[in-house]
């Protein structure tokens, strides 16, 4: 399957598949998040508008660390293909061992929530490749890449996450838990600031926006 | 990111004082964001507008128009303002910097720049947008008297750290939505350039997996 450009995966938007719904039982909720994590969770743009209530804190707490898995499913992939070399690898070996911290303090959270945390990550390529796509980020990460590539797809999923915090940012309702997400998103900002810089040093390429949200 | 350093120093003062610890106070002198003004804003009733504007949310880049309660428009505004404040501070030193910087250096703190000006107007419409009066700039700032790169590029580090910790504390004061969304895109844009600006100073761009301005 070819891999579409960045500003083709983005003009598609960020209707994802709808994710599952919370369930509630004797033990709690349990966080069924879709694939497609926050924007996932609220269907297209349009479904804003519709009566549709918004997802609880526990929900889009639980969507976050679902897509956090899948970034980190990607860095694994990353690292594994050997061609990463000097500054390259090391940063992103040092990025990978963020989103691992970013997923535990999510995880700290859930409880408190009276959720438990969602399944494990993707745990095959295919697995993954699907659900990148219901991010818009359509790849085979089976195929070789060069570094340069490799450098270019992680930009693309740091892209998911910031626009999965930012989203979870401006309906998420506790406090606490509005702040953690600020926190984590602007560590995203950094990593795709340092990705962008390692591919191209004309400062007004890499990172043209004065607005981070992931687009 | 930024050149290596170019060694280069100057012969004038950016601003006659010294300089100031943004940490503690904001661009016009009053202290920052101390937790007793956060509750005082809280206390003006940011909690009743939380419970009241949770339907409201927008991922877009333009934040959507809200009806908020009077108190909430309130507290919305001077959070506003005090960012906006700070915004001006940070142009204010960008612009006194840059002359004193050289090569590459001089051309990533200029596109920083410009992203501060671009932040600056969006605080200005979202004051407005809330039937608020946007603060001017000061007519001057004490910035200190950085003569050299590394003098210029420590104040604009403070200056950066400075805005992000505003940013965090305010994010989780607003009502949801649009304008916190916008000021999440702003702290992350903010989150690069304290990243990139460490870098120049020959620090690790990234200190962890949560960015809490103190750093």
């Amino acid at each position: 399957m070819p891999e579409l450009t960045r500003r083709q995966l983005l003009a598609g938007g960020l209707n994802g598949a709808a994710g599952a719904r919370v369930l509630t039982g004797a033990a709690g909720v349990c966080v069924l998040t879709g694939a497609a994590g926050v924007c996932g969770l609220l269907g297209s743009p349009a479904a804003l508008a519709d009566t549709k209530p918004p997802p609880s804190d526990a929900e889009l707490m639980g969507a976050l660390v679902v897509v956090e898995r899948q970034v980190l499913f990607v860095y694994g992939r990353a690292l594994a293909a050997g061609v990463l070399q000097g500054r390259a690898l090391s940063t992103a070996g040092e990025l990978a061992a963020h989103e691992r911290s970013h997923i535990a303090r999510l995880e700290l959270e859930l409880p408190p929530l009276g959720a438990s945390a969602p399944g494990d990550g993707p745990t095959s390529v295919a697995a993954a490749n699907a659900a990148l796509a219901r991010h818009h980020v359509i790849v085979d990460l089976a195929r070789d890449r060069v570094a340069k590539d490799w450098l270019k797809l992680l930009r693309d999923v740091e892209d998911v996450l910031e626009r999965n915090y930012h989203l979870a940012i401006s309906l998420l309702r506790h406090p606490g838990l509005i702040e953690v997400c600020a926190q984590i998103m602007a560590s995203e900002a950094q990593h795709s600031a340092l990705l962008a810089t390692l591919r191209q040093r004309d400062i007004r390429k890499a990172l043209p926006n004065a607005f981070v949200n992931g687009g | 990111m930024f050149a290596s350093p170019e060694g280069r120093s100057a012969g004038r003062p950016l601003c006659a004082g010294a300089l100031m610890s943004t940490g503690e106070r904001d661009a016009s002198g009053r202290p920052g964001f101390p937790l007793a003004s956060r509750r005082g804003l809280l206390a003006g009733g940011v909690a009743a507008g939380l419970a009241a504007g949770v339907a409201a949310c927008g991922s877009g880049p333009t934040p959507a128009v809200q009806k908020l309660s009077p108190a909430q428009r309130r507290v919305d505004v001077e959070l506003l303002n005090r960012l906006l404040d700070l915004e001006h501070q940070a142009i204010a030193a960008y612009t006194a910097g840059i002359p004193l910087l050289a090569g590459r250096t001089a051309r990533v703190a200029k596109q920083f720049l410009r992203d501060e000006v671009a932040h600056a107007g969006e605080l200005f419409s979202l004051v407005k947008r809330q039937h608020g009066k946007p603060h001017r700039p000061q007519a001057a700032y004490d910035l200190g008297h950085p003569q050299t790169r590394e003098e210029v590029l420590r104040l604009l580090h403070d200056v950066e750290r400075a805005q992000i910790r505003a940013y965090l504390s305010a994010i989780p004061l607003l009502a949801p939505g649009g304008a916190r969304s916008a000021l999440a895109a702003i702290l992350g844009n903010d989150a690069q350039h304290v990243a990139l600006v460490r870098q120049a100073l020959g620090a690790p761009a990234l200190l962890g997996p949560l960015v809490s301005g103190a750093e």
